[in-house]
């Protein structure tokens, strides 16, 4: 689940980054181009989010869901 | 360290192959690329592009060379303090046609007028960005690279080559900043479907 929230009118924009170049409306890492915007303040990522969490909070969540991924991978080992 | 901050020079121990593998060529006013602040005086890659404003896509455009036959070249000097990096792409494309003669048209205009920005891949999967003009919504110093010294012919017998060998050249203050997205990502921005 994404924190950050992009703006209505930037949803078919084409923002490329990790493994696709997809419109933002299809998109499921938008947190972490939330990271990228805030890392860079560049003024063309800052602009296209309509919630943009602290980077702190953004951070932690990325953790807690790989950390999620991460236990939900083992037990499924276990099955 | 009182002087200047220089850098260790340490990768993790490994093979690491030579040669191109990918080319895409654009237009550098359509892209713009995203760069994290410097960490401790040392820049950092470029994490994502984005077209800019009035671009309608494709904005990338593969070039399909032959296979082992691209090339990255870059050669540094200095005069004084005044360093240079002399940067070249040479990459044997087949075939003399129709449509050879107008992509090698669109170069020319594009190294008259605009310059031309490349992604480039490499056989070792790091992709490089070169010509690049617009980072974090900002323009940056002219680094500008046109066709320059590109050759061909038809050959004289059957299995001569027939094509011509394009030459890419441009001058910069560095050597190339790295993109750390995925080749898919060129492929998405060059309209290929599955990207």
């Amino acid at each position: 689940m994404n924190l950050a929230r992009i703006k209505k009118e930037y949803l078919n924009k084409r923002v490329a980054f990790g493994k696709s170049a997809a419109p933002l409306h299809k998109r499921d890492d938008l947190d972490d181009l939330a990271i990228l915007a805030h890392e860079s303040q560049d003024p063309s990522l800052l602009i296209l989010f309509d919630v943009l969490p602290p980077l702190a909070q953004l951070k932690k969540n990325r953790t807690e869901v790989q950390l999620g991924r991460a236990v939900a991978g083992n037990s499924q080992t276990k099955k | 360290m009182l002087c200047v901050t220089l850098k260790a020079y340490q990768r993790a121990c490994g093979g690491v192959t030579g040669g191109l593998s990918d080319l895409g060529i654009f237009d550098p006013t359509d892209l713009n690329f995203t760069q994290a602040a410097p960490i401790s005086g040392v820049a950092q890659p470029y994490t994502a592009v984005a077209e800019r404003a009035g671009v309608e896509g494709p904005s990338v455009f593969i070039i399909n060379f032959q296979v082992d036959e691209g090339e990255w070249t870059w050669k540094q000097s200095v005069t004084g303090c005044a360093v240079k990096y002399e940067h070249e792409l040479v990459l044997q494309l087949p075939e003399n046609s129709q449509l050879l003669t107008t992509f090698l048209q669109a170069l020319d205009a594009a190294g008259c007028c605009c310059s031309i920005g490349f992604f480039m891949r490499m056989n070792s999967g790091k992709t490089f960005v070169g010509g690049e003009k617009y980072v974090n919504a900002a323009s940056i110093p002219r680094f500008t690279v046109k066709q320059d010294g590109s050759e061909g012919g038809s050959g004289k017998l059957f299995d001569d080559f027939n094509g011509g060998t394009l030459h890419l050249k441009g001058n910069y203050s560095r050597n190339l900043y790295e993109f750390s997205g995925d080749w898919s990502v060129v492929e998405g921005l060059a309209g290929i479907a599955g990207s």
